[in-house]
Parts: C-alpha cells; sequence; structure tokens
C-alpha cells in the first residue's frame, strides 16, 4: 500500500463528513447549514488542487521522464543496473515497483540504486534516492537531492563534487562520498 | 419530504466521485484523481445556485411571516395561518420553499389570506395556496405571484391604479387560478 499523504486523506475524509451533513441538513430544509458545508467542501477541493498538481507533475513529468532516459539507456547499454526489469520493462512497473510518491514531504522516492550511463540524464527535483548514486563530474544534481546510500562521483575535478561534499556535511548524503 | 433534484443528485454524484477521488490517491493515480477533482469542482459550481435561491427564498419567507405577525397584531385580527399565536416559527411549518420550481408556499389555514388592512410585501416566487385577500393598503405585489385560489380585491376608491393594472394583467396571464373578484 503505497504511503499516501496525510493531508488528502483527511480532507477527503472531511468533505465526506459535510457532503453527510449537508445531506441532513436539506432534508431538514436547513438551507443556511447546508450552504455553509457546502462552502466548506469547496475550500477542502480548493486546499487539495496544490499537492495533486504536484503530485501529478512529480509523478508524470519528473519521475516518468526521468525513468524512460534512464531506462532505455542502461536497456540499450545492456546495462546490469535495469533493476529487476527485464528487457521489455514498463514505466508503470518501474514507477510502482521501484519508486514512490511521497506527497505529504513532496519527495520522489526511487528505492534502487542509480548509476547514470549518460550525462543527458536529468536527476530531477525533490528526488529521494534509497540506494546508492554513481554521477559523472560534467552531470547536474538538483540542490535537494537526498541519497539514502553511498554516492560516487566519476572524475571529480570540477564543482559537482564541492557540491556534494557540501550535501555530504548537511546530512543530504547519508552514506560515504566516494571519488573514482 | 420533498427534496430538490438536482441537489440530491449532485450530493449522490458527489459522494460517488469523493470515494473514486480517494481510490485514485491510494493507488497514486493523479491524472485520474485530478479528472474526478475536476468533476467535483464542477458538482459544487452547480449546488451554488439552487442553495443561494434557497437561502434567500427562506429569508424572504421569514420576513414575510415575522412581519405579518406583528401587523395582525396591531391591527387585532386572528392569525390565518394556525393556532401557533404569534411564533411565525412554528407558522412556517405551513410553508413550504420547493427548490425544485423556485417557490415559496405560504398556506393559510383556512385556505385564504387576508392581507388587508396590513402593509406587508409578499415575497417573490410566492405561491398563496388558497384566496388571497387584498386592498388599497397594499403596494407592492410580485409580478411573478401564483394565487391557487381567488384574488378578492377590497376595493376602496383610492385602490392603486397601477397596481389594479398590473392585477388584471397577472390575471390574464393566469397568475390566479380562480380569478380575481372586487369586493366593493
Amino acid at each position: 500500500m503505497a504511503k499516501v499523504c496525510k493531508q488528502l486523506k483527511t480532507s477527503l475524509g472531511e468533505a465526506f463528513y459535510l457532503s453527510e451533513q449537508m445531506q441532513v441538513a436539506l432534508d431538514k430544509k436547513d438551507y443556511q447549514l447546508a450552504k455553509s458545508s457546502k462552502d466548506k467542501i469547496e475550500g477542502i477541493f480548493i486546499g487539495m488542487n496544490e499537492p495533486l498538481d504536484w503530485a501529478y507533475k512529480a509523478k508524470y513529468d519528473g519521475l516518468a521522464n526521468f525513468l524512460r532516459d534512464y531506462m532505455s539507456t542502461r536497456t540499450g547499454q545492456k546495462s546490469k543496473f535495469k533493476w529487476g526489469l527485464g528487457e521489455t520493462w514498463s514505466l508503470d512497473e518501474a514507477m510502482d515497483d521501484y519508486c514512490e510518491i511521497d506527497i505529504e514531504n513532496r519527495k520522489i522516492i526511487i528505492r534502487e540504486d542509480i548509476h547514470p550511463a549518460s550525462y543527458n540524464i536529468t536527476l530531477p527535483e525533490n528526488l529521494m534516492i534509497k540506494g546508492s548514486l554513481t554521477v559523472l563530474e560534467w552531470m547536474k544534481v538538483p540542490e535537494d537531492l537526498i541519497v539514502e546510500g553511498d554516492v560516487t562521483v566519476i572524475s571529480p575535478n570540477g564543482k559537482l563534487y564541492e557540491q556534494l561534499a557540501k550535501m555530504h556535511d548537511e546530512g543530504q548524503i547519508t552514506g560515504m562520498l566516494w571519488k573514482k | 419530504m420533498k427534496v430538490c433534484e438536482q441537489l440530491k443528485t449532485n450530493l449522490g454524484e458527489l459522494h460517488y466521485l469523493v470515494e473514486d477521488l480517494q481510490a485514485f490517491v491510494d493507488a497514486e493515480k493523479y491524472t485520474e484523481a485530478i479528472v474526478a477533482k475536476r468533476q467535483i469542482d464542477v458538482m459544487i459550481i452547480e449546488m451554488h445556485e439552487p442553495l443561494d435561491w434557497a437561502v434567500d427564498a427562506k429569508k424572504n419567507l421569514e420576513g414575510f411571516l415575522s412581519s405579518y405577525v406583528d401587523k395582525r397584531i396591531d391591527i387585532e385580527l386572528k392569525n390565518e395561518f394556525s393556532d401557533a399565536g404569534t411564533d411565525w416559527m412554528k407558522i412556517e411549518k405551513n410553508c413550504r420553499v420547493d427548490i425544485e420550481h423556485r417557490k415559496i408556499y405560504i398556506k393559510p389555514k383556512d385556505e385564504e389570506l387576508d392581507l388587508s388592512r396590513m402593509e406587508v410585501v409578499l415575497p417573490r416566487n410566492a405561491v398563496i395556496e388558497g384566496d388571497l385577500i387584498l386592498d388599497q393598503h397594499t403596494k407592492e405585489l410580485p409580478d411573478d405571484l401564483i394565487v391557487k385560489g381567488r384574488l378578492i380585491l377590497q376595493k376602496g376608491d383610492d385602490f392603486p391604479g397601477a397596481l389594479m393594472q398590473r392585477i388584471e394583467l397577472m390575471d390574464f396571464s393566469g397568475n390566479f387560478y380562480k380569478g380575481f373578484s372586487i369586493r366593493e
């Protein structure tokens, strides 16, 4: 079961309660209460716009685009880092089995090691990797990246290593930071 | 109890869509969740107008009944709605707001509502379930008034001419189911 945003769950529960209250108010012809319930329901759904829009963009823009790039490259190179997915991997399978959208904490979580084979691959914003990460010096890494594992930098001779060292100091990288 | 079909349908649909939305959120199907949420937004928008109308209608009905009770006491006449005395909230039980047809039904106890000697204004969308008696104290009459019985005018010399014309026009339009008569 996916971890579902508490705010959304609370809002949905509240909407259920208020729609029932509204139904009772209508039956009793208490239109003022019905209207006030309806206004509250409307407010609740307005409040749901932001988390749902965020989740949509995170999943279909951020995560899906990354996975398409990453998995196609890995498959093309017959790399061993294809997680548990076969040659005919599917995006839904990759997202469902190895990733998670944590709306509560606004994080895209990938529960696998990531070893980019191409510097054209861009890591999405709000990414948390529960595994190790290998990066090439010329890659761009989002500043809010969290890695619960080791990070290895290949050809570390520029700013990226400095950025990662700072992130490591600040606790965004919980494992070791390696140069290769 | 008759409740507006549109509101009931929208509420039923709302329940259904909220359940859908919950399932989509659980399954992390955010495209479907956003579509369900947009449908919910439409349901809610559709409920604005009937509910706003109902709130206003009820307020207008209460205003009319409250004013009616006060005026009847002033001129020491019997209450034509019930034995509820001056409690207009109890009187209100003889009346109903029909959101479906956007009508306020006013039902006098003996099927006769006498507004003569009183300067009270009937609310818009009113339907009198019986006869209605007016005299020269009547200054205004809503165009959409329906009288299911007969409209009786206790006509004095100073009955407003413009109002008389309007009553004739309304009678021509069939607003008074049993026509109107003048009691000299």
